[in-house]
C-alpha cells in the first residue's frame, strides 16, 4: 500500500468523537421556534441538537425546519413541536469510516453523537469531515512526534456495565487500537492496555456501571475509571497484591485474584485512587510518554 | 516456526480460522489468573491457558498473543471461538497436559 494510502486508511479508523463539532449551544426543548433560528444564525448553524435539563438529546432541528414554521406563522411555537425527534445517532465507539457510511446509507446532513446514556456529545456534518480532516492528520503526527502543544488533549470515553463480562475489555481494546493508530511506542500500549483493562475488569467485576476515561496529550496519557458501586472500605487494603474482594464464582473466571490495582500501580507513573463506600470508586493512572 | 508449522508435528487442533495460523510465535505463557497474564504475558507470545470464557480473547487481543491454546482436551464455548475468529486470534486445544505442551513447544525451539 502507498504510504499515503495507508495514512488515510489509518485516519478512517479514528472515533467519530474527533471529527465532530463538541463546541454546539444547547437547546432546551421549550425554547420558541424565532430564539432558535437567531442561535442558530449567530453561531452560523444549519441544524442544532435539542437536549433536556440533563443533556440528553431529543430531537435535533435544522434551519429548514425553523424557516418552514415561521412561513407557516409557528414562530411562537416551541421548537420540540418541530423538531425531529427519531433521530439516528452515533455513539463514541463509532469510527470515521462508521459516520462516512451514514452519510452514505441515510442521506441526512447531520449525526448527533450520544453517550450510552443518550447524553449529547457533539454534532457531525460531512462539512466538519472536510475541515477537521486535515487537522486530525497534523495531530497526528505531532503526537507521533511528540512536538504538539501540551494543552492539546484528545479525549475518549467508554460506559462500562457492571456484570457484563461478554463486553468486558472491548474499551480497552478499542483504546489499545486508537493509540496503535497513533503511532505510540509498543511499551506504552502495553502499560495503557494493562491498565485500562485492569481498570474495565474492575468497573465489570466490582461496580454497577462506570466509564473509563483515556485523555491523550503529548506528553502522558491519563486513564480514569469512575464508577457508581458499592465503594471500597479499605483502600489501602485493596491495592495490596492478593487482596480480594471478588465472589468465588468471579475467581473461578480467573479474575479477582487480587493482582488488578497491584498491576495497574506497577504500570502507572502516577497512581490514585479515591473511594466513597456505598457511593462509588475513581482510579487514575497517569503513563509518560517520555 | 509459523503455527501452521507447529500444527504439523503437535498434536493440535485448529478451532479458528486457517488464515490466522501465519504468525510465527514468540515465547510463551502459561496461566488462569487473567491479571497475571495481562502483566507477564508479551506480545507474539502463546498463551496456554484454562479459562475458556470470551474475555480470555480480549485479554489475548490486548497482550497480542499469537496464539491461545487449551490444553487437557479443555473445549471452549462457541462464543469463545466465534470472538477469536473475529479478532484474528488463533485458538488451537490439545490432549496434551500444559507441561508437556510447553516442554515440546520449547524444544522446538520456541522461547
Amino acid at each position: 500500500m502507498r504510504e499515503i494510502d495507508r495514512d488515510f486508511y489509518n485516519l478512517l479508523k479514528l472515533p467519530v468523537t474527533l471529527i465532530m463539532n463538541a463546541n454546539m449551544p444547547k437547546v432546551l426543548p421549550d425554547r420558541k421556534v424565532f430564539q432558535v433560528r437567531e442561535i442558530l444564525k449567530i453561531n452560523q448553524l444549519d441544524g442544532v441538537a435539542i437536549t433536556d435539563e440533563d443533556g440528553r438529546l431529543v430531537g435535533i432541528v435544522t434551519m429548514y425546519d425553523l424557516l418552514k414554521a415561521i412561513e407557516e406563522d409557528k414562530r411562537d411555537a416551541f421548537v420540540e413541536d418541530i423538531m425531529t425527534k427519531n433521530v439516528v445517532t452515533l455513539s463514541p465507539s463509532h469510527t470515521l469510516a462508521d459516520a462516512i457510511e451514514y452519510f452514505r446509507v441515510y442521506g441526512y446532513g447531520r449525526f448527533p453523537v450520544v453517550d450510552g446514556a443518550r447524553v449529547f456529545l457533539g454534532m457531525v456534518t460531512p462539512l466538519d469531515i472536510v475541515i477537521r480532516l486535515p487537522i486530525l492528520k497534523e495531530e497526528r503526527e505531532e503526537i507521533k512526534e511528540g512536538r504538539g502543544e501540551a494543552t492539546k488533549v484528545i479525549r475518549l470515553e467508554f460506559s462500562v456495565e457492571g456484570g457484563d463480562f461478554i463486553n468486558g475489555g472491548e474499551a480497552s481494546s478499542k483504546i489499545k487500537r486508537y493509540l496503535q493508530n497513533l503511532g505510540l511506542s509498543k511499551d506504552i500500549i502495553k502499560r495503557v492496555a494493562v491498565a485500562s483493562y485492569e481498570m474495565e475488569m474492575n468497573i465489570v467485576i466490582h461496580a454497577y456501571r462506570g466509564k473509563l476515561i483515556v485523555e491523550i496529550s503529548s506528553d502522558k496519557i491519563i486513564i480514569k475509571a469512575i464508577d457508581e458501586g458499592p465503594g471500597i472500605e479499605d483502600v489501602d487494603k485493596a491495592i495490596q497484591p492478593g487482596y480480594s474482594t471478588a465472589s468465588p464464582k468471579v475467581r473461578e473466571l480467573g479474575f479477582g485474584a487480587g493482582m488488578g490495582l497491584p498491576n495497574i500501580i506497577s504500570c502507572s507513573d502516577e497512581f490514585d485512587i479515591k473511594s466513597n463506600v456505598g457511593v462509588g470508586t475513581e482510579v487514575t493512572s497517569i503513563i509518560y510518554i517520555k | 516456526m509459523t503455527l501452521r508449522e507447529l500444527l504439523d508435528v503437535l498434536p493440535l487442533t485448529n478451532l479458528g480460522n486457517e488464515s490466522d495460523l501465519e504468525k510465527t510465535p514468540k515465547g510463551g505463557y502459561v496461566g488462569d489468573l487473567l491479571s497475571n497474564v495481562m502483566r507477564f504475558a508479551k506480545e507474539g507470545n502463546i498463551w496456554i491457558t484454562v479459562q475458556t470464557h470470551i474475555n480470555v480473547i480480549a485479554v489475548a487481543t490486548l497482550i497480542g498473543v499469537s496464539c491461545v491454546i487449551f490444553p487437557c482436551g479443555v473445549k471452549p464455548p462457541e462464543e469463545t471461538i466465534a470472538k477469536a475468529k473475529e479478532e484474528h486470534i488463533a485458538i488451537l486445544s490439545t490432549e496434551l497436559d500444559a507441561f508437556t505442551l510447553c516442554g515440546k513447544i520449547y524444544e522446538l525451539g520456541i522461547r
